[in-house]
């Protein structure tokens, strides 16, 4: 399988303490990877310089050969948090602009997209509940054909009946040989998912095949991170 | 399907293949569901689907064409019954043997649980 990501020595400090600490790994394409550890551990710093909004202080990010601070940022989506997004459009403006903007963007699968959860494409966006904003935010992103998908927290304020559902939409709706990064707290609802994990824990970094903990520790994925926090936390 | 969160997925999807192929509902030269097709009736990554395809070929059980797709193998119920059959026999002998038990015992105790029905 290709290598999408290289990256190579990344560090990066807020208040000077680092965040992220020399971190280097290869990323292939074609991997669900859920990204976990505690709130304020560095998860969405991470997913922010991959995506390039943040720069790191050391080290490069590249995709395929390009390093990410010269990439057209239509290659990749980075999913918001619901509360930053076009609060004052409707739906069908968002999915007008998106298509202005991303040439990769698929106005009708998003209007599909719309339909199944249910949306009204008439709705302003600022009167939509949280769970609502966040499926905004999951139709703009997956109407893109993108390689490389960052997402953070993208199922905070999810009703009961899409959290049933989050598996199939991701899997109908991911183009194919894409890369997704999630950073998430669902680890029971979306182990079962995940190609592989990556974990954030006082300083270090896990980077890890899930059928390969379950192999060779016949531990669940759940199992596994408490294991590693509570080493973390002994240390 | 309900995984187990403790055993390789991609296991447990072959094993699910090889117990329809068992049963009958997959039958000899059968082109089985695309990549695309099985990941969406698991709920489950590409990736694990080609993992578990892998494994089935590796095993001799399914012949994968590129670009054409996987078909079920003529002879493999018959493999599979009694490779299955052997793995079960096999995990059984393992376990008494660690309870320390001898040959002669282990197969008195099964002589006498068939006999009793």
């Amino acid at each position: 399988m290709d290598n999408l990501i290289s990256i190579k020595g990344i560090s990066k400090k807020y208040n000077n303490t680092f965040v992220i600490n020399d971190v280097s790994m290869s990323i292939p394409s074609g991997r669900i990877i859920g990204l976990l550890g505690d709130n304020g551990i560095g998860k969405t710093t991470l997913l922010k310089l991959l995506g390039n909004i943040q720069q790191p202080d050391k080290g490069e990010i590249r995709i395929g050969e390009t390093l990410v601070s010269q990439m057209n940022a239509k290659d990749i989506v980075y999913l918001l948090e619901p509360v930053n997004i076009y609060d004052w459009m409707k739906i069908k403006d968002a999915i007008s602009f998106y298509r202005d903007f991303y040439e990769d963007f698929d106005a009708q699968k998003a209007l599909r997209i719309c339909r199944e959860f249910g949306l009204d494409p008439k709705a302003r966006i600022t009167r939509l509940s949280k769970g609502n904003k966040e499926k905004v935010c999951l139709l703009l992103a997956f109407s893109r054909q993108a390689k490389l998908y960052l997402m953070d927290e993208p199922f905070g304020g999810i009703d009961p009946t899409l959290k049933k559902n989050i598996k199939k939409f991701i899997l109908e709706n991911i183009p194919v040989n894409a890369t997704i990064i999630m950073a998430t707290h669902l680890i029971k609802d979306l182990e079962v998912l995940f190609d592989q994990i990556i974990i954030l824990g006082a300083g270090k970094i896990v980077y890890v095949d899930t059928d390969e903990i379950r192999e060779t520790r016949n531990q669940s994925i759940d199992e596994y991170y408490s294991e590693v926090m509570e080493n973390a936390a002994d240390n | 399907m309900d995984f187990r969160t403790n055993i390789p997925i991609y296991v447990q999807i072959a094993t699910s293949i090889k117990e329809q192929i068992m049963s009958g509902s997959l039958r000899y030269g059968d082109k089985l569901p695309s990549v695309r097709e099985y990941s969406l009736i698991y709920e489950v990554s590409a990736l694990t689907i080609q993992r578990a395809i892998s494994q089935l070929d590796l095993e001799g059980i399914i012949q994968s064409k590129k670009g054409i797709g996987s078909f079920v193998l003529g002879d493999c119920k018959d493999n599979l019954e009694s490779r299955m059959i052997g793995q079960q026999v096999g995990e059984f002998v393992e376990k008494m043997k660690k309870m320390g038990l001898t040959d002669e015992f282990i197969i008195s105790k099964v002589k006498e649980s068939l006999s009793n029905g």
